[in-house]
């Protein structure tokens, strides 16, 4: 990969108890030991060799040369110092001092009517950011040190302006992953596109026949996906991955979304629930349930083994506690949501409610640190089942979306939850939505 | 000494064997102006570098790799999935 421009592979972001390094190559953020942090930022004080020294006297050699063999193999460090952009920042608490990913509507103005749209897309609004307002949010991106960006609309490809957005954010360092329906790809805006390729192009697909899929996702819309995926392949030679939404009309159908994953060509075949969110409350037959979302996975699992399709869906009795670094749900804390007009929300799931301001008026990093749906969501206190959970310190109660759909409030449990109380307090009688298979660990299949 | 995990990279050099500046350097035509007795001579001796604050806070933090392990942060939901896999012996966390 080559990195645009030089120098710019790697941010570190330096807070007072964690150190992030992203790394573009990789596509990831990764917490750094004090000890690789400390490399970073001694050898440009004091040249390389004496860091490492300073850093075995405390740690023992054979570890510091390990440290430092793997910074300086990633190209983090040679002997000037730390090769990329470091950040120092203010600790928040409950989140990451600035978030580690943006989710980006680049317009609300959509060619399918899908009825589990979380923006409820169609119409282009009459006040969308400009490329200009983009270019900005970017700016303010890298000056935080969010290096990932996620672009989904309405459809993206609706925008003109989308390869440049992709291009200023590439020359800045930020990475973008497009989420589209493909049925508007073309050679001509793939040719302008591929200059600066996206880190990632997912297709959206929620059924492996025109049935499924157009039920959900409107008239003709499998055909025109169909026929993008084609152009895909003649024109865009970076790969795609397929995204399906899985909802209890298409769960039973993953082994063939394996099959057509394969015969299209798909890099990686992701599988997502539906959310009660957007056009999906309207028609909440589509909100995906926990048993259902994870029978999906299960029956997908064996079909992707037998014909090597990447399969990359978070099984939810293997996931057990997710690990955020004890932050819970991601919005607030590691994601921010910016949707087409410029709101700013902890995520483009949630109600209008928590939207918290509009970077045509405020800074994202204000927005991040004492916007009203921001400061609402990490000062959530744990009800009455989260008090009593054993796995309440590291979940904090999971989804928030799925929590207030539930009627469980901002401190209740995620409807996707198990229930498993502490040893030290008396448990519940009647947890909310704890299914009885609650063994997180092993494989399904 | 050694260097775990790096196969067959070439161990990190600490001394001066292979990049020593030996010899390459212009003598200078000057004479030194001597000092005296040499008590105070800095000869071979230079100021001990100092890090800073920072750097010295996560010195103390510092603790051998078994006690870190390194591995990825995760993004959420897993919409920013990249096409390119990444790192093998980092796999993605990118559930929700």
């Amino acid at each position: 990969m080559t990195i645009s421009p030089p120098g710019l592979r790697h941010t570190l972001r330096l807070e007072a108890d964690r150190a992030l390094l992203y790394d573009r190559v990789a596509h990831q953020y990764f917490p750094l030991s004090a000890g690789e942090a400390f490399l970073c930022t001694a050898a440009a004080e004091v040249g390389l060799d004496e860091a490492t020294r300073m850093l075995a006297e405390k740690i023992g050699e054979e570890d510091a040369a390990e440290f430092r063999a793997q910074l300086e193999d990633e190209g983090a460090i040679d002997q000037n110092g730390f090769t990329g952009r470091l950040l120092e920042q203010r600790d928040i608490k409950g989140a990451y001092a600035a978030p580690l990913v943006c989710h980006l509507g680049v317009t609300l103005a959509c060619n399918f009517a899908c009825n589990h749209c979380y923006s409820s897309s169609g119409q282009r609004a009459k006040d969308e950011l400009t490329l200009d307002d983009i270019k900005r949010l970017v700016d303010q991106l890298v000056d935080i040190g969010c290096m990932k960006l996620v672009l989904g609309g309405g459809e993206p490809f609706l925008r003109k302006e989308l390869p440049d957005i992709v291009a200023y954010a590439d020359s800045r360092g930020v990475d973008c992953f497009v989420h589209t329906n493909a049925s508007l790809v073309r050679a001509e805006v793939l040719e302008r596109l591929a200059k600066t390729p996206p880190a990632s192009l997912a297709v959206s697909l929620d059924g492996p026949d025109a049935h499924t899929n157009d039920r959900v996702r409107g008239p003709r819309a499998f055909d025109k996906t169909m026929k993008g995926l084609e152009v895909l392949r003649a024109h865009w030679p970076h790969g795609f991955n397929l995204s399906v939404t899985i909802t209890p009309e298409n769960a039973d159908l993953t082994p063939r979304l394996v099959a057509l994953a394969k015969e299209q060509g798909a890099k990686v075949l992701l599988l997502r629930p539906a959310y009660p969110a957007g056009e999906a409350m309207k028609d909440t037959s589509l909100i995906c349930d926990r048993e259902t979302f994870a029978r999906a996975i299960d029956l997908a699992r064996p079909e992707a083994e037998r014909l090597g399709v990447t399969l990359d869906a978070p099984h939810p009795h293997e996931q057990g506690v997710p690990d955020f670094d004890g932050f819970g749900c991601v919005a607030a804390r590691v994601v921010l949501g910016v949707d087409p007009r410029g709101n700013v929300t902890p995520c483009l799931n949630l109600p209008g409610g928590f939207d918290s301001g509009n970077i045509k008026e405020k800074k994202l990093s204000d927005l991040w640190k004492k916007g009203r749906g921001f400061v609402l969501l990490r000062a959530q206190e744990p009800g009455p089942q989260c008090g009593t959970c054993k796995h309440y310190e590291t979940c904090r109660g999971g989804c928030r979306v799925r929590s207030l759909y539930a009627e469980n409030g901002l401190g209740g449990p995620d409807s996707w939850c198990h229930y498993e109380p502490r040893e030290d307090v008396v448990p519940l009688k009647t947890p909310k939505h704890s299914p009885k298979r609650t063994k997180r660990t092993g494989a399904s299949t | 000494m050694t260097v775990r995990r790096t196969g067959s990279r070439t161990p990190v050099s600490t001394g001066c064997g292979a990049s020593s500046t030996r010899g390459t350097s212009k003598p200078s035509p000057r004479k030194p102006v001597s000092t005296g007795c040499g008590t105070p001579s800095t000869g071979g001796w230079t100021p001990k570098p100092k890090v800073s604050t920072r750097s010295k806070e996560l010195l103390e933090k510092a603790k051998g790799k078994d006690k870190t392990e390194k591995r990825t942060v995760s993004t959420g939901c897993g919409t920013s999935k990249p096409s390119t896999p990444s790192k093998p012996s980092k796999p993605t966390r990118t559930g929700c």
